[in-house]
């Protein structure tokens, strides 16, 4: 068997060992609870909580989900958030999607995960479908959907149906959530969470109503150019979700909401700190044994 | 207990396991659950467009729907009419699967012209909307006009309007900094794209060696961002996998079955006295 040198040793860890100490590394902190990272909201970040706290109550929000299972670390945390919110505070909104069609029923799941949570830590807490909230369903083309939006917006959502309590299937044009709106310009926000362009391509063709986004870690740094000037607020990633989480923390003080206050961002983003840790140390173990391996190989 | 959890949890584990074990070595477990993956997204894929989009949105239109009548017997929601003319969209966009013929591939470009010609009449106000705010936002005041650092914190109970005016008229020397190495960055990659001429002089090659190495820092940004993403996606499986999964199961072998509704008891005829 061939002895390697400690150079060598360094730069040829056993991929398996690798993935194994990363697993370690991934999945223990998230058993440690009540780490948390130091620092300030972003300006979006708080840009966006305080425009979600200022909304009157009984106003409707669009929401785009945009976001399926295949970015659920990151979306899954934004869309949790903006929901509560928006429960919390009484605002009714109404999701649609342009990006995915698996994504509507993925949002509606989610709501109704949700839904479960504050009546489990609230007894009296009551959101129901189609009076407080609505699920417009898939609309393919983001572009056209946009466009339509923009110009007339019942026309475009008037053949999405969703059901009453009472079991029919009406138009969300007919519903509480909706019935007001006539105009993209009665509604409050639009918040878009995705995982892809389609915020870019809503802010290229959509102008009467406020805008704000809550993207993927990879969209953040393309996103973030919008802001202030196309977008009213955004959160980016994991460190977004967080930022959105603290900032709940202190706004929602009611010892019912302590545990659902610390949803995924307060889970993930310490472990994340783990995992980049783990990264740099890689980075400068390989680098430290290229350097003595050039070094050896200089002297011989 | 619902068996439906139980299994579908379980199954998202071992699915979760099975598609990580590619990363020892490539083996038949994990084959196998790719193939289950790519199986089940295909078919989710054809409903969900069916059910989200063609069904109302197209099916509907063309056949109408009839009323819908409440528990009370009232018509809750009126006949529709259909509107045969909407099923002529088959046809056109049918065409598109004609690309795989060789004599009539000629007619898929009917479909794809029309989307096309639908775009770009698009993007002149697509363009303005996107980008021109963003040119105007480039103009950025480099010079302070107060001696001040720093744009003052908000009191307790915010800012009243006239402060808040005074305060986004006023350059800070923190602003004047930071908007000049926004300014900088800008000019520079800029003129690191200049290919008209040949960057001759001094001050253009330092420019466009900065915008260079100005460009290189963003695309490490951007790079450690989307490192971070993978790891989060990461983390959410390890969550699934050892928490949420565990849990979801645990709570159904925990959950007791519904009792019984309690019915009031009955109270006997009361008879009256002889």
């Amino acid at each position: 068997m061939e002895n390697k040198t400690l150079a060598q040793k360094l730069q040829s860890v056993p991929r398996t060992t690798l993935f194994a100490i990363l697993v370690l590394f991934t999945a223990g902190p998230l058993f440690i609870s009540g780490i948390k990272i130091p620092g300030e909201p972003t300006p979006e970040v708080k840009s966006l909580f305080n425009k979600l706290m200022t909304i009157p109550e009984g106003s409707t929000v669009l929401i785009g989900s945009d976001w399926t299972k295949s970015t659920r670390g990151e979306s899954q945390g934004a869309f949790r958030a903006l929901v509560r919110i928006l429960m919390r505070r009484k605002i009714k909104f109404a999701i649609y999607t342009t990006g995915d069609p698996q994504a509507p029923e993925v949002a509606r799941n989610e709501v109704k995960d949700i839904i479960d949570e504050e009546k489990k830590a609230d007894p009296s807490f009551k959101w129901e479908r189609w009076n407080d909230w609505v699920s417009m369903g898939y609309f393919p083309g983001a572009e056209g959907t946009a466009n339509a939006f923009e110009n007339d917006f019942v026309g475009a959502v008037s053949d999405k149906k969703d059901v009453t309590p009472q079991g029919l299937k009406l138009s969300v044009t007919s519903s509480p959530v909706l019935e007001k709106i006539k105009s993209l310009e009665d509604v409050e926000l639009i918040v878009t969470v995705t995982a892809s362009k389609t915020v870019t391509i809503a802010i290229e063709r959509i102008k009467k109503a406020p805008m704000a986004a809550m993207v993927t870690g990879v969209m953040g740094p393309e996103t973030r150019v919008y802001y202030p000037r196309q977008l009213m607020g955004m959160s980016a990633g994991l460190r977004g979700v967080y930022d959105m989480e603290s900032m709940m923390e202190k706004e929602f003080t009611d010892p019912k909401y302590k545990d659902l206050n610390k949803d995924r961002g307060a889970r993930y983003y310490p472990t994340l700190h783990f995992a980049i840790g783990l990264l740099i140390i890689a980075v400068i173990i390989g680098n430290v044994g290229m350097f003595m391996q050039k070094k050896e190989e200089a002297k011989s | 207990m619902d068996l439906f959890v139980v299994l579908k949890y379980g199954l998202g584990v071992v699915a979760t396991i099975g598609l990580y074990s590619v990363l020892y070595k490539e083996n038949k477990f994990y084959r196998f659950w790719e193939h289950v993956f790519l199986g089940i997204a295909a078919g989710y894929l054809t409903v969900s467009l069916w059910q989200e989009t063609l069904y109302e949105s197209w099916w509907l239109k063309v056949t109408g729907s009839i009323a819908t009548v409440d528990k009370a017997g009232n018509v809750a929601v009126p006949a529709v009419p259909g509107y045969w003319a909407y099923a002529l969209l088959l046809p056109i966009g049918m065409l598109g699967y004609l690309v795989f013929s060789k004599k009539h591939n000629w007619a898929s470009r009917i479909p794809v012209s029309i989307i096309i010609g639908l775009w770009a009449g698009q993007q002149a106000q697509a363009w303005g909307n996107r980008y021109l705010k963003q040119v105007a936002d480039s103009m950025r005041p480099i010079l302070p006009n107060t001696s001040e650092l720093f744009v003052p914190s908000p009191p307790a109970n915010g800012f009243s309007l006239s402060q808040k005016y005074q305060i986004d008229s006023t350059v800070y020397v923190s602003q004047a900094l930071s908007n000049l190495v926004f300014v900088f960055t800008l000019v520079c990659v800029i003129s690191y794209f200049l290919f008209s001429f040949e960057a001759k002089s001094k001050t253009m090659k330092f420019m466009t060696t900065s915008g260079r190495w100005l460009l290189m820092v963003g695309f490490g940004a951007i790079f450690g961002s989307t490192v971070m993403m993978r790891f989060s996606l990461l983390i959410d499986q390890m969550y699934f996998v050892f928490q949420e999964a565990p849990m979801k199961v645990y709570e159904q072998f925990q959950s007791k079955p519904a009792a019984a509704p309690v019915t009031p008891p009955v109270n006997p005829p009361v008879t009256p006295p002889k």
